[in-house]
């Protein structure tokens, strides 16, 4: 017999030493950075994924996740154990390194390859990037992680030990600040370019957003003064700046990309889980009443202002467009995939979209329609389950919302705040903001909050203001409800209210535990060293 | 003669020799009647090699047996018998062809019977069916010999000879199968159950596996699914080994294979190698014990031809008995109550669905019986050709079998051929061959829900969709809900295929260079295509005013394609010698075996229309394909010793080297040492008092160690390479503007484990077997204990890792108990019957999870102490009766309330949490298993019953298969009718909820509320049959008739839910295809 009998070796897979020969090799690693993980659900994911930033939403008080084995529910309504995680859920991947150990193993590798220096130096920032943004999320969900930042064997991993916040916040910092220098300002080009790729833009603003939610006002605003030099600019229109065939447009500083009309890889399957059952998904986060009542009114009042012109008995009417943008709201005119038309009824027990029909139906009796304002972008074989809609999770408003924030909260109030106001104001169509009611520090902090939590509804980030503002024991707690009951006219769409609003859930928030998710219960199990978070 | 010489061979002898020199077994009966042999070699062939069995006989009948065929004759002369060679006779008769037919004392035909022509060298031997045709001369007496039947001298008449052989040894006597060669049953020291053909003949089962279910101890099989192609039951043999796979090594003639993919009417018997002291011939696959199947092979004589078929249909044992319309109406609105919501159904709506007069608007939808609505037809034939010249023998088979399943285009089939061929080529060189073609192709419909095309997901439907929705709207479109109508996927023309190729051949040798040393290299091959083809339609719904509503698509197709090819090389050379009393036997072998895979598939989507499923026909935009491989080497070195002392001592040692190509060079190599003996207390001269009623014992016991390296998982990298680190292609991203494309990436994925080595079971069993009453009864039990260690498993390591966790040696499982197995035959004059029964009592339980876990899965855990897999959740104490109970309670959940289940709190902390309040709910592995038969038969008339069941088995079901309420989605079952009420508080089912409402739901809040006892009694298989008079069979020139009606699982007794089978899958939620009973007509001829 030959003496190699049961050498066998993989044929599909190369090896460590094999790789790393030149320019293609680095290029294809570092794709392999940016291919994510992948979720034995949903099949591959992107470095981000358009699940967390949709999904994020339903642990604030913009959205409730109807159900509990999508994984989110549970950190709405403070109800989160460390055993709880649901397996294959939505929010299970969130506390993962798989990204991480794809960068560390570039960035340990990359240098033996023969490439200009300018290459390296560019691959290896869009690698630090996309390790520290995961850095990022991991730290704003769950405080401290263990940092790592090299290959690890099974034993190391089973004991490493939790890096502090700070720690793990300085290090993205000074990461950040590192590679911005490196990336270009703008991938240029059409089909098959690099367009998607991190950019420098990506990485000041990134910078500049966790320095506003770490309070550092003076180096938050330097950073959006620098990205406002790189060329971005508002999308004009609120609506199409969501929509797939306007991808990569002016206001777009980073996302995460897909491509529709595929088998399993890469598709934005998750924009079929907010169309109700009529418009073939799922309705599965359905939008509280809580962020409908937080849209101003058309003449730039709250609808508690009495002098606003709000009726309740056409509670849509009159309201900031964002409103009618973002969601779905009973008698809406909201048209099926085909472009036929219909008038979204939740309300009627004989209506196949009644919130109690437990049939992939809103049980709050509104839906999402941010991602989903045009179905017919998703007519055919490019259905709701399968687009190539990439998810955006910075952008240029952002800036714009960041540098009034950051300048209001150090008190260096000026015509720039109100001009980075009226900007994303006047985009979504809303009048300028009235100087004499917003004219200090207290009355513009309550402005530009609610103008985040309109601008970026929706779009995962209102759980990390809550979170940095303190103020989850006011939001987060007691009943919430959805729509008012009542009954919609089938031929022109008229609501008639009967009733109170939807009882949705009761909501328990307790302040010295919930601002931080708990360590899944599967990892202080096989890491004794790891120490959970308080109150779990 | 003189008056000693009647005396000498009035003389009782016992003797057992097989393959024994002539010198020997006069030496031998010498001793034991006392008498001397004389005799003049070489005219007395004294080192002719004869097989004779004779217990407590008259010497001169076995002399007579034993120089009949040698053509020597017998004189007596005082206490000393003279051989001589016998004159040969002149023919004066020409001869003609005799028929006749062996049977057992039961009726049951005797198959290889020696029938010799008395004084000649004439001879043949019975069929499987006991019929034999050979010529002889009117007025000479055939001799008709079997081994463990008293043999029987008959005369030639010119009529048909019809023999009854009586048992005079029991099946100790058997010649068992077992690793790399046979042995009697009697020699044994390890623990071997077998089943012959006959046991399993006429049954209408759709795989061999499944016809095993409950005929041995220790061997349990669990079928959970009824559909045709993919009710293959899954096999343990003494418990659940270990966390990875338990299947059992399967080994058809010498080649490893699959039970599946033999026909059941090919085989001719099974041995089942339970310790690991006889599976340790088979190191380094055995850890889960081995089955080896023998094929039939052809005989010496005239040619047999052989017909059977049968037909039949099949029908679920049990469906959910989903509750009509009006009632779900009703009790929907008494779930809304019960969350303090308003009703949705009017009295107007309640009494529609009853009356039935708004079809469309107040439908009451059967949408099982829309589903399940075909007949369910099956039919086997199998047609064996088989004889053979002396030298020469053959057995030619050709199988059909089909199966519909009784959802429309569920469909299973089998085409098998076979050809065993084996030559004496010289003197000293005898050749096998033997090679068989499988062609086992099966259908199911798909669903077009997205992502999930596969059949089960159109069973979740059917069993999740309301009555209330009507099958179509007024306008004729399919109505819908949420996820499609499984009813317009089932006759869309979404079908997935699954061919199976395999091609099975093997060749071997059997040389004998000097007397006694046997040299056999053999080569095997096998290879196994797989051509699967799921094509998915799409669907446009319409709602029910015309609209486009529900898209599910695109339409698109998966072609699969590979190959598995399987090399193996094995020879042993072995060697047996008699020393006087001492018996030695060695073996040395060596095989290697090689395995390669390869899978390449495609996938397209957007076809123009929902007529064509091949790829081209599709767009290119979309398209996937896949490629992969894999090998797998492994290489082995055994040796056995065999040590016999006078048939009373037993000892036997196993030494076996194994090598793996999944571990790395240091770790390769594993070493599997096993002893076992055993001591035939009855051969004792103290003994033979008692042999008129003890007529057996036997005391054995054996230790052995055996490796297991084989790794199961979808992820071959880490499966087949396990210690490689590797880079995975695949890791691809999109770049790109407006129109984005696919940039290939690399990355690292899999863990790599270099230090991983062999996982190690060490068994230890101790046996007795024993038979009374001239073996009309005979009885064996066995204790076992069986430790896992080292076992190969994916423990979870730290997030930090990053990489898909490798496999490690870590965790043990012990496994240990009873099994025992006892059987009865007795006869009333033309009456006979007979019963048999066997039992096993199994506990298993992890003992070692290499300091991680536990790890809960769903509604189980893996918990050192605990068995595998057992179910875990909260203890329930009833129901809440009133809200001063649920408020005085631990607080459970903020929706609690009167009706629902009280959960305890385990460690008194005042609230129900997961994390604190779960335990132990009990296992869904059997504690025991058990099966029995009765038969019966009466001129002619044959019929046996064979039950099977399971003991000490918890069952748990959820979700749809409990039942729901709903509106469009979700049914509730008749058990729910029994729901809590403040009017009926000793409920069994807690009140009625919205499907959004948790606290009670088996699958979010497991508790021991759901766990039920599945404990059941089936009665497997009852056989009525006719086998015809010859006379009348003979008239259409057949040898043999038989008509039989034939049932498989027609009666199940249990105390679990009674729409679900209790062999359901544990945590069944309404996905699988049911346990179906089967009832055929078959025919049975012989010419």
């Amino acid at each position: 017999c030959k003496k190699n009998f049961l050498d066998r070796q993989p044929t599909d897979s190369l090896s460590n030493s094999s790789l790393f020969s030149d320019s293609s090799d680095v290029i294809a690693a570092l794709n392999g950075c940016y291919s994510g993980w992948s979720n034995p659900v949903s099949g591959l994911q992107g470095w981000a994924d358009g699940y967390n930033v949709i999904y994020m939403d339903a642990c604030s008080d913009n959205v409730y996740s109807q159900y509990p084995w999508e994984g989110f529910q549970a950190y709405g309504n403070g109800s989160a154990t460390p055993g709880g995680v649901v397996p294959n859920g939505n929010s299970d991947n969130l506390y993962n390194y798989v990204t991480i150990q794809k960068c560390n193993w570039f960035l340990s590798n990359v240098t033996r390859a023969p490439i200009s220096t300018g290459l390296l130096a560019r691959t290896q920032s869009e690698a630090r990037f996309i390790r520290a943004y995961q850095y990022f999320m991991m730290s704003q969900l769950y405080g401290g992680v263990p940092l790592v930042t090299s290959s690890l064997t099974p034993a190391q991993a089973d004991a490493v030990q939790r890096t502090t916040k700070d720690s793990v916040t300085q290090f993205v910092l000074s990461e950040l600040a590192a590679i911005a220098p490196n990336l270009p300002v703008a991938y240029s080009g059409g089909a098959g370019s690099e367009i998607g790729r991190i950019t420098r833009g990506a990485a000041v603003a990134l910078k500049a957003r966790i320095e506003l939610y770490t309070g550092d006002y003076a180096d938050c605003i330097t950073d959006c003064q620098q990205v406002m030099q790189l060329g971005y600019a508002l999308y004009p229109s609120y609506t199409d700046l969501f929509r797939e065939k306007f991808a990569e447009n002016s206001e777009v500083i980073l996302d995460v990309k897909y491509i529709g009309n595929t088998s399993t890889s890469n598709t934005n399957w998750v924009v079929g889980v907010m169309p109700s059952f009529t418009y073939g998904g799922w309705s599965s986060l359905d939008p509280l009443q809580s962020l409908v009542d937080a849209y101003e009114m058309t003449n730039g009042k709250t609808i508690d202002d009495p002098t606003s012109g709000y009726d309740a008995s056409n509670p849509f009417a009159n309201r900031d467009p964002r409103l009618a943008a973002s969601v779905v709201y009973p008698g809406e005119q909201y048209p099926y995939a085909d472009g036929s038309s219909n008038y979204y009824d939740p309300l009627d027990a004989s209506s196949s979209d009644f919130y109690q029909s437990g049939n992939n139906t809103s049980v709050t009796g509104y839906l999402e329609k941010k991602f989903t304002a045009v179905l017919s972008d998703y007519n055919g074989d490019n259905g709701i389950f399968n687009t190539g809609l990439s998810m955006i999770l910075i952008r240029y408003a952002e800036i714009l919302l960041m540098d009034a924030e950051a300048k209001i909260e150090s008190g260096k109030i000026d015509a720039t705040v109100y001009n980075d106001l009226n900007q994303v104001r006047a985009r979504a169509g809303m009048p300028a903001v009235d100087q004499s009611v917003y004219n200090s520090q207290a009355t513009l902090r309550t402005l530009v909050r609610r103008e985040r939590r309109v601008e970026l509804a929706l779009e995962g980030l209102r759980w990390f203001d809550i979170q940095r503002w303190q103020i989850g024991a006011q939001v987060m707690a007691g009943p919430v409800t959805g729509a008012r009951l009542g009954t919609v006219n089938a031929t022109t769409g008229v609501v008639t209210y009967t009733g109170g609003n939807i009882p949705v859930e009761t909501r328990l928030f307790d302040p010295s535990k919930n601002y931080l998710w708990p360590i899944p219960q599967s990892e202080i199990d096989i890491n004794k060293q790891l120490k959970q978070n308080p109150g779990y | 003669r003189p008056a000693a010489g009647q005396e000498v061979l009035k003389k009782k002898v016992s003797l057992v020799a097989d393959q024994e020199e002539l010198k020997t077994v006069f030496h031998r009966l010498s001793k034991e009647a006392g008498v001397k042999f004389i005799y003049i070699s070489p005219g007395v062939p004294d080192q002719q090699r004869v097989t004779c069995l004779a217990v407590h006989e008259d010497l001169d009948v076995v002399l007579g047996r034993l120089l009949g065929p040698l053509h020597l004759r017998m004189e007596v002369v005082g206490n000393q018998v003279i051989l001589k060679p016998e004159v040969p006779a002149t023919v004066v008769v020409t001869a003609r062809p005799v028929h006749g037919r062996v049977a057992d004392g039961a009726g049951v035909p005797l198959e290889g019977v020696s029938v010799t022509v008395k004084g000649s060298n004439t001879g043949t031997m019975t069929d499987a069916k006991g019929a034999f045709t050979l010529d002889a001369t009117e007025g000479t007496e055939l001799v008709i010999s079997y081994v463990g039947y008293a043999s029987q001298t008959v005369k030639v008449t010119g009529g048909e000879v019809s023999v009854v052989l009586t048992k005079q040894q029991n099946s100790l006597n058997e010649v068992v199968v077992v690793g790399y060669g046979t042995q009697r049953k009697v020699d044994l020291t390890g623990s071997v159950s077998t089943v012959s053909a006959a046991q399993l003949e006429d049954r209408p089962v759709t795989s061999l596996g499944n016809a095993l279910q409950g005929t041995m101890p220790g061997v349990t099989v669990i079928q959970n699914n009824g559909q045709p192609g993919r009710d293959a039951g899954s096999i343990n043999i003494d418990g659940i080994g270990t966390l990875n796979s338990t299947a059992p090594l399967v080994v058809v003639d010498g080649i490893i294979s699959s039970m599946n993919e033999v026909n059941p009417n090919d085989v001719e018997s099974i041995s089942v190698l339970k310790d690991a002291a006889s599976a340790a011939i088979y190191g380094s696959r055995a850890a889960n014990g081995v089955i080896l199947i023998t094929t039939k092979k052809g005989r010496k004589g005239a040619s047999q031809i052989e017909y059977d078929v049968y037909v039949g249909k099949q029908t679920p044992t049990r469906l959910p008995d989903y509750l009509p319309s009006w009632q779900a109406a009703t009790m929907y609105n008494q779930a809304l109550a019960n969350v303090g919501s308003a009703p949705v159904y009017s009295a107007t709506d309640i009494q529609q669905y009853k009356d039935g007069s708004d079809p469309v608007g107040h439908p009451n939808t059967d949408w099982l019986n829309l589903f399940y609505n075909k007949k369910g037809l099956q039919q086997n034939h199998y047609l064996g050709i088989s004889g053979g010249s002396e030298k020469t023998q053959y057995l030619f088979s050709l199988g059909y079998f089909d199966q519909e399943g009784n959802v429309a285009k569920t469909q299973a089939q089998r085409f098998t051929t076979r050809l065993n061929l084996t030559t004496q080529a010289t003197r000293n060189l005898k050749a096998i061959a033997n090679i068989s073609y499988t062609f086992n192709p099966f259908q199911e419909p798909l669903s077009s829900y997205p992502g999930v095309s596969a059949f089960s997901q159109m069973i979740r439907q059917v069993n999740r969709i309301s009555p209330m929705v009507p099958l179509k709207w007024a306008n004729g479109d399919y109505a819908y809900i949420g996820d499609g109508n499984p009813i317009a996927w089932l006759n869309s023309p979404s079908l997935g295929t699954y061919n199976k190729y395999l091609l099975t051949g093997s060749a071997g040798l059997d040389w004998e260079p000097v007397k006694d040393l046997h040299v056999k290299p053999f080569v095997g091959y096998t290879l196994t295509q797989d051509q699967n083809k799921s094509y998915v339609a799409d669907i446009q719904f319409y709602t029910a005013t015309g609209s486009a509503g529900l898209y599910q698509g695109p339409n698109n197709v998966t072609d699969k394609y590979d190959n598995t090819t399987y090399v193996t090389l094995q020879a042993t050379i072995d060697y047996m010698k008699h020393l006087g009393n001492h018996t030695l036997k060695i073996l040395g072998g060596y095989s290697q075996e090689y395995t390669k895979y390869y899978e390449l598939d495609g996938y397209r989507q957007s076809f123009l229309n929902n007529q064509l499923s091949d790829l081209n026909a599709a767009s290119t935009t979309g398209q996937t394909s896949n490629g992969y491989s894999n090998e797998l080497a492994l290489q082995s070195f055994f040796g056995r010793f065999n040590y016999d002392y006078d048939g009373k001592y037993l000892f036997e040692a196993n030494l076996r080297y194994d090598g793996s190509s999944r571990f790395d060079t240091a770790n390769r190599f594993g070493t599997f040492p096993s002893l076992s003996a055993g001591w035939r207390i009855s051969q004792e001269n103290f003994f033979k008092p008692l042999r008129p009623i003890f007529s057996e014992l036997k005391l054995r016991g054996s230790w052995g160690k055996l490796g297991n390296q084989n790794i199961t998982g979808s992820n071959s990298d880490n499966t087949y390479y396990p210690y490689i680190t590797t880079v995975s292609a695949g890791q691809n991203y999109v770049f790109g503007g407006a129109n984005p494309a696919f940039a290939a990436g690399v990355a690292p994925i899999n863990g790599a484990n270099t230090a991983l080595k062999w996982e190690t079971t060490t068994e230890t069993d101790l046996g007795l077997d024993a038979a009374f009453l001239q073996e009309a009864l005979t009885f064996s039990a066995e204790y076992f204990v069986k430790n896992t260690s080292n076992i190969l498993l994916n423990i979870p390591v730290s997030a930090p890792y990053g990489l898909n966790t490798p496999y490690q040696n870590a965790g043990a499982v012990q496994n240990k108990g009873w099994e025992f197995n006892a059987n009865y035959r007795g006869r009333q004059g033309a009456f006979t019957y007979n019963i048999g029964a066997n039992a096993a009592f199994i506990q298993n339980k992890v003992t070692s999870l290499a300091g991680t876990g536990p790890n809960i899965s769903g509604i189980t855990i893996q918990k050192v102490g605990l068995p595998i897999n057992s179910f875990w959740g909260y203890e329930a104490e009833g129901l809440f009766q009133n809200a001063t109970e649920v408020a005085k309670h631990a607080t459970q959940s903020p929706n609690t309330g009167p009706g629902d289940i009280i959960y305890k709190d385990l460690n008194g902390d005042g609230k129900i949490d997961q994390t604190n309040d779960r335990t132990y709910l009990g296992t869904y592995f059997p504690k025991v298993t058990y099966g029995f038969n009765v038969g019966a038969g009466w001129k002619g008339i044959d019929l046996t019953a064979f039950f099977q069941g399971a003991a000490g088995v918890k069952g748990y079901a959820q979700g749809i298969a409990i039942g729901q309420v709903g509106t469009t989605v979700g049914k509730p079952t008749s058990a729910m009718l029994n729901a809590w009420t403040p009017s009926n508080p000793g409920a069994s089912m807690p009140r009625l909820l919205t499907t959004s409402y948790l606290q009670n739901d088996p699958g979010t809040n497991p508790s021991s509320f759901w766990v039920r006892n599945a404990s059941y009694l089936r009665l497997k298989n009852l056989q009525l049959g006719y086998t015809f008079p010859q006379g009348i069979a003979r008239r259409i020139g057949a040898q043999r008739i038989r008509l039989y009606y034939s049932a498989q699982n027609i009666l199940t007794i249990t105390s679990f839910y009674k729409w679900i089978d209790p062999e359901a899958p544990a945590g069944t939620a309404g996905y699988d295809y049911p346990q179906i009973k089967t009832s055929t007509f078959g025919l049975n001829v012989t010419f």
